[in-house]
């Protein structure tokens, strides 16, 4: 059963993510489709992800094969002027070049390529055949392709911190313990999550947003455990579902749903990331860093 | 006598037909039957003198009617209404990318549907018309201004603002003052540099051209090392500005810089990337400029309305000029001559070494994203983002969705930094409503929404229209933010409210995903 608390904030968070200009409420978008009976976007490799948010946000698609072709013929070729990754070198950058960005499988590379420019001192390249301009074209395209399209960027080097000093603040100032074990609960917790994802976890533990987005399988959110207590005295304890301003929902301990308005009920909430949401307020990036070395060492 | 009064209003026709459009004058005066432009009026305000719905009688506030929109194409999460409805004469013109309706305001029936072919631009999101005269203004994805008939939503026709193939995309509501459209731009994935132009409203041509990075020699051309990093500077456009006809300024927030999160091949401040400036609406001269965040490396553009009021601060009267930025502070300028006034913060953010002399907050470059992550709030989405801003001139108060974010800034371009060069891993996304005394700075009270998605609106009946993220529209009592209304529209709302009054009724209106809702007084008032 969907958490619905859990999947508003998520969704939320998402497309908090999604854009510098836009970074937004699309959070109904993905609701409505929801109620529209839709199916959400859901890529069936890992590596699309990057993908299927390009195509969402435009931009054209990238023959692959045909890169790696151009690839081949780039980097012998131009790649001592231009760079092997065309981020250009004594050669123009060709990554964010409005010349490149205009063609389309060497329509306007063509010319330039076996022509060459001998008054910038770009040799002619006239063996090429339009298929292996075609391929650099594409090649050059993925390039900017890689520049623009932030979800696939490669995350990587994230464990700088002291170990020690992390499992000193686990077990000390970041009262992790309290709720934790390196034993227990943490025990090889290194080894079930990739560093990026460990790190965003341990601040804040709630699954990637991109994949709950993308309808990747995700490890959900502890509960949250809530208490009502109605104008009679009685208390119903169980999950929560949602919680407004108005409203409070739940799972109570037989399965059942059950709702109340906020009027005529107290609400007590056991949300299991309270602890992590107050160390928000006062982490450094040192202690940030030692932590997840520290958590690190839990292969 | 049906002849005799079909004769009266045949002599009176060229006058009836002429007040079917919309001139320049009743732009820098929209009358409480209207809703002309993006923000209601050039001020920016948000700020309604209607009161019919007010404090007392807001409880019975109900729906009048609801307009669905279909046939809509687009591809996406752009396809939900973002766009603020101007309404004309009891029309409504709203937006969403590649499509824009016009729809009876009173009854909510559909009039005209117009959809742009299918485009390769980023489909975002859509903000909303402009018109002048009997014509509709438009920015498409894909960076054409066109032109409709407003009778009828024909097309007359289209001009290029920006070159999609750059990565360049358009989103925002063209600003109309006197014979000029304003129009911005949007997209920092490829180090593009940003600008504004005025267009010619019969023809579409360019009036004037201002760019965000100044020539070489020009103010503001010495905060960047070299030609290379301030041609790739960045600093889009893409959020309605506002104007006073006094002064004939207009006012714009500006975008980021770019490489986005690499500050490294653009050291210093880069200028006028996350400004404030002033523009003559007529030549596009900048008069003055303002930087909220120098040298930005977390994405946080200062496109955030700038309200415009006067007032008296701290003893003289002035022309004013407030922002609530998108990096967590709250600016008040003179806007006459851009003079600073107050920097007060509205979350608590960790990026500062604190404010300078100029009342700049200054950022700390251990801030900046690293390879291992820093880890700082706001978040890139920011402690605000376009979410309407509102200003209620009675109270002096300055409304705004504002988040207590944190997040992981993580650099990761390899070699050369170019286009977004990292990204940040967003932590959490709370919402909440800051009511802001412009006078001090203080949050005089502050109003959990779950997250944040929506803009506000304020009317003389002492409300706050919002919407928070559980499908509710509310009506909030402006001077001590309490919930007087809600009702559940089974979507979040997705754009910023507005109100005018028809035939003696007012009404609210709001859209919630696909959706647009007219809430006014029940038949009992």
């Amino acid at each position: 059963m969907c958490n619905r608390y859990f999947g508003t904030v998520a969704v939320l968070l998402l497309f908090a993510s999604m854009s510098s200009e836009q970074a937004d409420q699309a959070a109904n978008a993905e609701k409505q489709k929801a109620a529209n009976g839709q199916q959400k976007v859901a890529p069936q490799k890992e590596n699309d992800a990057g993908d299927a948010i390009a195509a969402m946000m435009g931009g054209a698609h990238i023959d692959k094969e045909a890169a790696e072709r151009g690839r081949k013929l780039f980097v012998p070729a131009c790649g001592f002027c231009h760079g092997n990754d065309a981020h250009g070198k004594s050669g123009p950058d060709l990554v964010r070049s409005a010349l490149v960005l205009h063609d389309d499988k060497g329509d306007v590379l063509g010319p330039v390529m076996r022509n060459g420019r001998p008054e910038r001192g770009m040799p002619a390249f006239s063996a090429l055949s339009a298929e292996q301009i075609a391929d650099i074209s594409a090649f050059l395209h993925s390039r900017a392709a890689d520049v623009k399209n932030r979800f696939a960027y490669k995350i990587g080097d994230l464990i700088t911190g002291d170990a020690e000093k992390g499992a000193a603040f686990f077990n000390g100032d970041g009262h992790c313990g309290s709720c934790h074990s390196a034993t227990g609960d943490l025990a090889h917790v290194a080894t079930k999550y990739e560093p990026v994802e460990l790190q965003r976890r341990m601040l804040y533990p709630a699954p990637n947003l991109i994949d709950v987005f993308l309808g990747r399988a995700v490890t959900p959110p502890a509960p949250t455990r809530v208490t009502v207590q109605l104008a009679s005295g009685e208390r119903v304890s169980g999950t929560l579902d949602h919680l407004d301003e108005f409203a409070v929902s739940l799972h109570d301990s037989a399965g059942w749903y059950r709702s109340f308005s906020r009027e005529s009920v107290t609400v007590d909430v056991h949300d299991p990331r309270a602890a992590h949401e107050g160390l928000l307020a006062t982490y450094t990036d040192q202690e940030m860093h030692d932590v997840m070395a520290y958590l690190e060492t839990l292969k | 006598m049906r002849v005799w009064n079909l004769t009266l209003v045949l002599l009176l026709a060229p006058c009836v037909l002429c007040g079917q459009e919309l001139t320049p004058e009743a732009l820098a005066k929209p009358g409480t039957d209207s809703w002309p432009t993006y923000n209601g009026d050039y001020s920016g305000q948000r700020h309604s003198p209607l009161d019919q719905i007010n404090a007392s009688n807001v409880a019975s506030l109900s729906l009048a009617w609801m307009y669905r929109t279909s046939n809509y194409g687009a591809a996406g999460f752009g396809s939900v209404i973002k766009s603020t409805p101007i309404e004309v004469n009891g029309v409504l013109y709203f937006t969403m990318p590649d499509n824009v309706w016009a729809v009876d305001a009173r009854y909510g029936r559909e009039i005209w549907h117009y959809k742009y072919p299918p485009n390769e631009g980023n489909h975002i999101g859509q903000r909303g018309v402009a018109m002048l005269g009997s014509w509709i203004y438009t920015e498409t994805p894909d960076c054409n201004l066109v032109s409709l008939n407003a009778k009828d939503g024909k097309e007359r026709w289209r001009k290029q603002i920006a070159d999609v193939k750059l990565e360049y995309f358009c989103t925002m509501s063209p600003l109309v003052v006197g014979n000029h459209i304003i129009v911005g731009v949007g997209g920092d994935s490829l180090d593009n540099p940003g600008y504004l132009e005025s267009r010619d409203p019969e023809t579409g041509e360019v009036q004037w051209h201002w760019n965000t990075e100044p020539n070489p020699g020009e103010p503001g051309s010495e905060s960047w090392p070299d030609a290379e990093a301030r041609s790739h500077g960045g600093g889009m456009t893409w959020m309605t500005g506002t104007y006073d006809p006094d002064l004939r300024l207009i006012y714009w927030g500006i975008g980021n810089p770019n490489p986005v999160h690499s500050g490294a091949g653009r050291k210093g401040d880069n200028l006028w990337t996350c400004s404030i400036v002033a523009l003559n609406v007529d030549t596009g001269k900048m008069v003055w400029g303002y930087q909220v965040s120098p040298h930005d490396t977390h994405d946080w553009d200062a496109t955030q309305t700038p309200i415009l009021f006067d007032g008296e601060f701290k003893g003289k009267r002035r022309k004013l000029l407030a922002q609530a930025s998108r990096n967590g502070f709250f600016f008040v300028l003179d806007r006459s001559n851009g003079e600073h006034l107050l920097t007060a913060p509205f979350i608590n953010s960790n990026w500062t070494l604190g404010i300078n002399a100029k009342g700049q907050p200054i950022p700390n470059p251990k801030k900046e994203p690293t390879r291992d992550g820093t880890f700082v709030s706001p978040s890139s989405n920011g402690a605000s983002n376009w979410f309407a801003p509102s200003f209620n001139p009675a109270a002096g108060l300055f409304y705004v969705v504002a988040s207590q974010s944190y997040s992981v800034f993580y650099l990761t371009a390899e070699g050369k930094a170019e286009g977004f060069a990292g990204r940040d891993d967003f932590l959490n996304y709370p919402g909440t409503i800051k009511a802001i005394d412009f006078q001090t700075g203080q949050i005089r009270w502050t109003h959990e929404l779950g997250g944040m998605g929506s803009g506000l609106l304020t009317t003389a009946g002492n409300l706050l229209f919002a919407g928070d993220t559980s499908e509710h529209i509310l009506a909030i009592d402006s001077t001590t933010g309490k919930t007087l209304w809600h009702s559940t529209v089974a979507a979040n709302q997705t754009n910023g409210a507005i109100t005018y009054e028809l035939d003696g009724k007012q009404y609210v209106v709001v859209g919630a995903g696909d959706s647009l809702f007219a809430f006014a007084l029940g038949a009992n008032h």
